[in-house]
């Protein structure tokens, strides 16, 4: 997307634009940051950053919000990771999804399960990984990913095949028990 | 399925279907529900005018800070070095008086005292402590 936007602090035709990008693109950008770090909060805090940063920018005009967007969260991640290391959590959305029906055990078995399967998604490399999210995370059309990924769509359905073999034997070999 | 990927594995490969599942389900999980709400925009921490308006009460502040010192140094200025400027000055004159004007030898026995005159035959303090007291003999 072409965006040339920059201007006054109190801009509200540009605030607006911001929100509006941020409403329709802000999963596809923590799928992105997702597949860089395997942690999805920090995904999220990425996805904040990169648009709050936007929000105080007042540089010459960009052209490419979504690639200005990718490289400032990407910078950050890293910033982040050289400054902290990952820990293991439970899912704080969890209780959200379960509306009291799971017991304490269940929750802790289910985080468990997404803990297995983040763990084997860090195993992939970075493009197996990525077209991954972009399939599930973002239920993506071949001819999306192929965007994103500058490659065509058959490519990108050979690489799709490749990333969920290579998965489920990393899984198979973590001994991970599937229903 | 080859003989080196079954030697490796430890349990079942899934099948598509069941991989398919186990995504959907992993990804409906991971996603933070809070990227469906929108952008919340911090009010105060980016905002361009809270900078300099926070700009402009550390300077009210340090201002205010050195004029507050100035007067205290002006308050605690020690007596007698301006008696104008002492709000007691003329009151502490009244009721008390220096001390050399009670006594007729000041305690302060400053040098330039002893070498004044203190009578009227002009011995000086000086003079009358170098006078020996001998006893006449009988």
């Amino acid at each position: 997307m072409t965006s040339p936007v920059a201007g006054k602090s109190s801009d509200p035709d540009r605030d607006q634009m911001i929100e509006t990008y941020y409403r329709e693109h802000s999963r596809e950008l923590w799928a992105l940051f997702y597949a860089m770090c395997s942690d999805a909060e920090r995904a999220y805090d990425a996805v904040q950053e990169a648009f709050l940063r936007f929000y105080d920018y007042r540089g010459e005009p960009v052209r490419d919000l979504r690639a200005w967007l990718l490289r400032v969260g990407q910078n950050w991640l890293r910033d982040v990771a050289r400054k902290k290391s990952s820990s293991c959590r439970l899912l704080p959305g969890l209780d959200d999804l379960s509306k009291g029906q799971l017991s304490a055990e269940d929750k802790l078995s289910m985080s468990e399960r997404q803990d297995q399967i983040r763990g084997a998604l860090q195993e992939l490399n970075d493009d197996d990984r990525k077209v991954l999210v972009m399939k599930y995370a973002m239920d993506w059309s071949a001819a999306q990913m192929a965007a994103v990924m500058d490659c065509s769509p058959a490519a990108i359905d050979m690489r799709l095949s490749r990333a969920r073999r290579r998965l489920a034997e990393v899984l198979a070999e973590r001994g991970f028990e599937h229903d | 399925m080859t003989d080196s990927l079954k030697n490796r594995t430890h349990g079942r490969i899934p099948s598509d279907a069941q991989l398919d599942s186990l995504l959907q389900e992993f990804f409906r999980l991971e996603v933070p529900h809070e990227l469906s709400q929108p952008l919340k925009r911090p009010l105060v921490a980016h905002s361009p005018g809270f900078r300099t308006d926070l700009r402009a009460r550390r300077i009210a502040v340090i201002s205010t800070l050195c004029a507050l010192g100035l007067l205290m140094m002006l308050v605690v200025s020690p007596p007698g070095g301006n008696p104008e400027s002492s709000s007691t000055a003329g009151t502490s004159e009244t009721v008390t008086k220096p001390a050399d004007q009670l006594m007729l030898v000041s305690p302060k026995a400053g040098t330039d005292r002893r070498s004044q005159a203190v009578g009227d035959d002009g011995v000086t303090l000086e003079e009358t402590d170098s006078i020996e007291i001998k006893s006449s003999p009988r």
